[in-house]
């Protein structure tokens, strides 16, 4: 499985992760999926009520009903979450890994000072362990470049 | 048979079904059929002490299983159980 995103969708995540430091954000990814490449073309946060905000999330049941109504909606697929990590590195943490769902991408983006740093992208392996997925940025018409490299 | 509604992520264990049909019974008892019907699906729902992984919530109807009686509670030829993921994490 490969995962790309546009320019514009990570700038999203990005923005909403500044806005919500230092807090955590998080929201959905949605874009297509056929099975071996995974193309993030819109994001949608959901508001982090967890009560403790700032070094967890939430997104509760009901949301989670509505991304797949308005991916069905809209001919999209559902293609993961993104959250933030205020002043940490973008690796997922125990508590990312009880809670994982198979089959889906986690953004995580660090966010210092305010603003955004870094996104890396982790999926799951059959052992329920996190793996990292290079995240290909694309720019229509032009050729993608990895995420990892450009911050690397 | 009750029907049970798989969420998407967990579509790729059920043979891309949607929907799955499962004994009634308990919610545990229609959990586990379908788990054993699709046992790959077993270690994404249940720990390795069989408890429900945090992140699953199970509704029947509209109502989250949590607002009844939890696992026990009892399902219906006619019920439709929904697996809806709760997705949390964090530092």
């Amino acid at each position: 499985m490969t995962i790309s995103i546009e320019p514009a969708a990570l700038k999203e995540i990005h923005l909403i992760s500044e806005k919500a430091y230092p807090n955590e954000s998080c929201g959905f990814l949605f874009g297509s999926n056929d099975g071996i490449d995974c193309k993030i073309n819109r994001v949608h946060e959901v508001i982090n009520n967890d009560e403790n905000s700032r070094v967890h999330y939430t997104i509760p049941p009901k949301e989670f009903m509505k991304a797949e109504r308005f991916a069905l909606e809209n001919n999209l697929a559902l293609i993961g979450v993104f959250h933030s990590h205020p002043e940490h590195p973008p690796m997922p943490s125990g508590r990312d890994l009880d809670d994982a769902i198979p089959e889906f991408s986690y953004f995580i983006t660090s966010v210092h000072e305010g603003q955004a740093m870094d996104t890396r992208s982790w999926r799951l392996n059959e052992d329920r362990l996190f793996v990292e997925e290079p995240i290909e940025i694309v720019y229509k018409n032009k050729l993608s470049k990895s995420i990892t490299q450009q911050h690397g | 048979m009750a029907k049970i509604i798989i969420p998407t992520p967990l579509r790729k264990f059920t043979l891309n079904q949607s929907t799955v049909a499962v004994k009634s019974g308990t919610v545990l008892e229609s959990i586990k059929d379908l788990t054993n019907q699709f046992p790959e699906l077993d270690k994404h729902l249940f720990t390795e002490d069989d408890q429900l992984r945090g992140f699953v919530r199970i509704f029947i109807g509209e109502d989250d299983i949590e607002d009844l009686k939890g696992s026990v509670t009892e399902v219906n030829d006619t019920d439709t159980i929904s697996i809806i993921p709760a997705i949390a994490g964090g530092l």
